[in-house]
């Protein structure tokens, strides 16, 4: 499958790999000093990838809940007082843990979209697979991302079934959401069940298919890049 | 003639309930063509899936070319078009979709690439392969479900409610395509004219048991037979016997 992999590599094992470890890197990251470094990681790794629309559709959400740390933590963690307004006290300790918990979502989020949701959940279940995952464990991923898919196309055609027939939607009618929620997750059981078979009467996991070739010289460069700056950031968060 | 697949008892459960079929005898020599018909529920599919493996025999077994057939173990020797086009394409190109099961074979490089670019073409889809599989239509998407079983080269295929949707150009297409396999077909479906067109034997189930077993004209024209089991007569030979037609012009007729 051809892709726009820019200065990526393409191999799906070794951007698995790199997410992996830029993601556990950026997790370890202790100092809110070391936040800014790491966005403009993640950010040069977005723009070498080069999929910004992608990547904007798939922040939204993290980026909601990255502003409600650092919106609310401020206002009930912490005991230093950095400005006060009537009852509205601002903490410097809950403002330095808010930046610190959404600096690293945020990194972390880019980091993994950039590098995997270009890639379909088969190739990425064999990712797994070719690193040395359990064949389970791949297939589970396999499974529960396909499922989720599912859920999704499932809520939104029982959506579209229930406005078409005058169905209500908003807060009010939250008994119907939950029956069709219900349904949606049932069909989309059966489906991925069905789909789990077919896949297995095509051979899947049947220990046949040549094996992947070994990783190629970018593949390992870019692991080894990634290993690299994610030991560079946690050497300046201990410094910092 | 040796059976290529061969049935000896054979009773089909779904888990925790009791058989849908039970008792099933019957044998299908190679090359064969068989339509499987028989009122809603009355476990057409169920039966496919336990013919290929994904569901277990409840007793008796299940011979393909001698050698029994296990649940749950991967058989080459057979494929399963499944009713609903979606439970089948994961992958998110035609092509991708298709290499799925030879890739699974060991096939790599040129020899894949040949593979897919002969079951595209078979199926009339050589100029879809870069096409995200959610992007084409129901009858190029039950043909892609064909080419994704083809590609593995089966021996008996097995196909569900195959014209299941299709509009009349599509089902067309679909039939002669059909025709013109070489596998051992058994093919599930309501649509008793493709049937006809099709299969030359025909096997009617109902209420967990064989109905019958024989010609399909024979069996789908016995209006007494058809109405007892909850069918009807199709149109085709309905109106031979009406008009007086030798039913082998209607037929051919048809087939045309
Ligand atoms: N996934 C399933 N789990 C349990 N029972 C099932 C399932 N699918 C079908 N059945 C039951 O098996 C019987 C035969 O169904 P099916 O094989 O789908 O019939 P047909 O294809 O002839 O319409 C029905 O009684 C149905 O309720
Ligand atoms: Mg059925």
């Amino acid at each position: 499958m051809a892709e726009p992999a820019g200065l990526l590599p393409g191999d799906p094992r070794a951007r698995l790999a790199m997410a992996l470890i830029l993601a556990f890197g950026f997790a370890a990251v202790g100092q809110v000093g070391t936040v800014p470094a790491l966005l403009a990681l993640a950010l040069i790794l977005a723009l070498v990838a080069g999929q910004p629309a992608r990547l904007l559709r798939g922040l939204r959400g993290p980026l909601v809940l990255a502003a409600a740390f650092v919106l609310i933590l401020p206002l009930v963690s912490g005991a230093t007082v950095l400005w006060q307004a009537g009852p509205l006290r601002l903490r410097a300790e809950g403002l330095e843990a808010g930046l610190l918990i959404a600096g690293r979502l945020l990194a972390i989020v880019t980091v993994t979209l950039t590098l995997l949701a270009t890639l379909p959940a088969h190739r990425l279940a064999a990712a797994l697979r070719g690193l040395g995952s359990p064949a389970l464990l791949a297939d589970l991923l396999l499974l529960t991302l396909r499922y989720l898919d599912e859920v999704r196309g499932e809520i939104l055609r029982a959506r579209l079934a229930r406005r078409l027939r005058g169905g209500g939607a908003g807060w009010r009618d939250l008994p119907g959401h939950g029956a069709m929620l219900a349904l949606a997750l049932i069909r989309s059981q059966r489906r991925a069940e069905n789909i789990w078979a077919a896949m297995r009467l095509r051979g899947h996991a049947a220990g046949l298919a040549v094996p992947p070739p070994p990783l190629g010289a970018s593949d390992r460069a870019g692991i080894a890049v990634a290993a690299g700056l994610a030991g560079l950031l946690l050497l300046m968060d201990r410094v910092a | 003639m040796r059976a290529l697949l061969q049935t000896v008892g054979l009773a089909v459960a779904w888990p925790g309930q009791p058989p849908v079929l039970s008792g099933l005898d019957l044998a299908l020599g190679p090359g064969e063509r068989v339509g499987l018909v028989g009122p809603n529920g009355s476990g057409k599919s169920t039966l496919l899936l336990s013919l290929a493996g994904v569901l277990p025999a409840a007793a008796g077994a299940v011979h393909l070319g001698g050698a029994p057939v296990r649940a749950g173990v991967f058989n080459p020797a057979v494929g399963l078009v499944f009713q609903h086009a979606e439970d089948q394409l994961f992958c998110p190109t035609l092509a991708d979709d298709v290499a799925f099961g030879p890739r699974n074979l060991g096939l790599a490089g040129a020899a894949l690439e040949a593979r897919v670019a002969e079951a595209l073409t078979v199926c009339g889809l050589s100029e879809l392969g870069e096409r995200p599989v959610h992007r084409l239509s129901g009858g190029e998407k039950r043909r892609a479900c064909i080419a994704g079983v083809l590609a593995m080269r089966p021996r008996l295929m097995l196909l569900d409610e195959p014209s299941a949707a299709l509009d009349l150009r599509s089902r067309r297409r679909l039939i002669r395509l059909l025709a013109g396999l070489d596998q051992t077909l058994m093919v599930a479906s309501h649509d008793l004219d493709l049937i006809l067109e099709l299969c030359p034997r025909v096997i009617l189930i109902d209420a967990g048991r064989i109905r019958a077993d024989g010609p399909a004209r024979e069996i789908l024209g016995d209006a007494a037979l058809m109405a007892a089991h909850g069918q009807e007569v199709p149109p085709a030979l309905a109106r031979s016997r009406v008009a007086g037609w030798p039913r082998e012009r209607a037929i051919a007729g048809g087939a045309a």
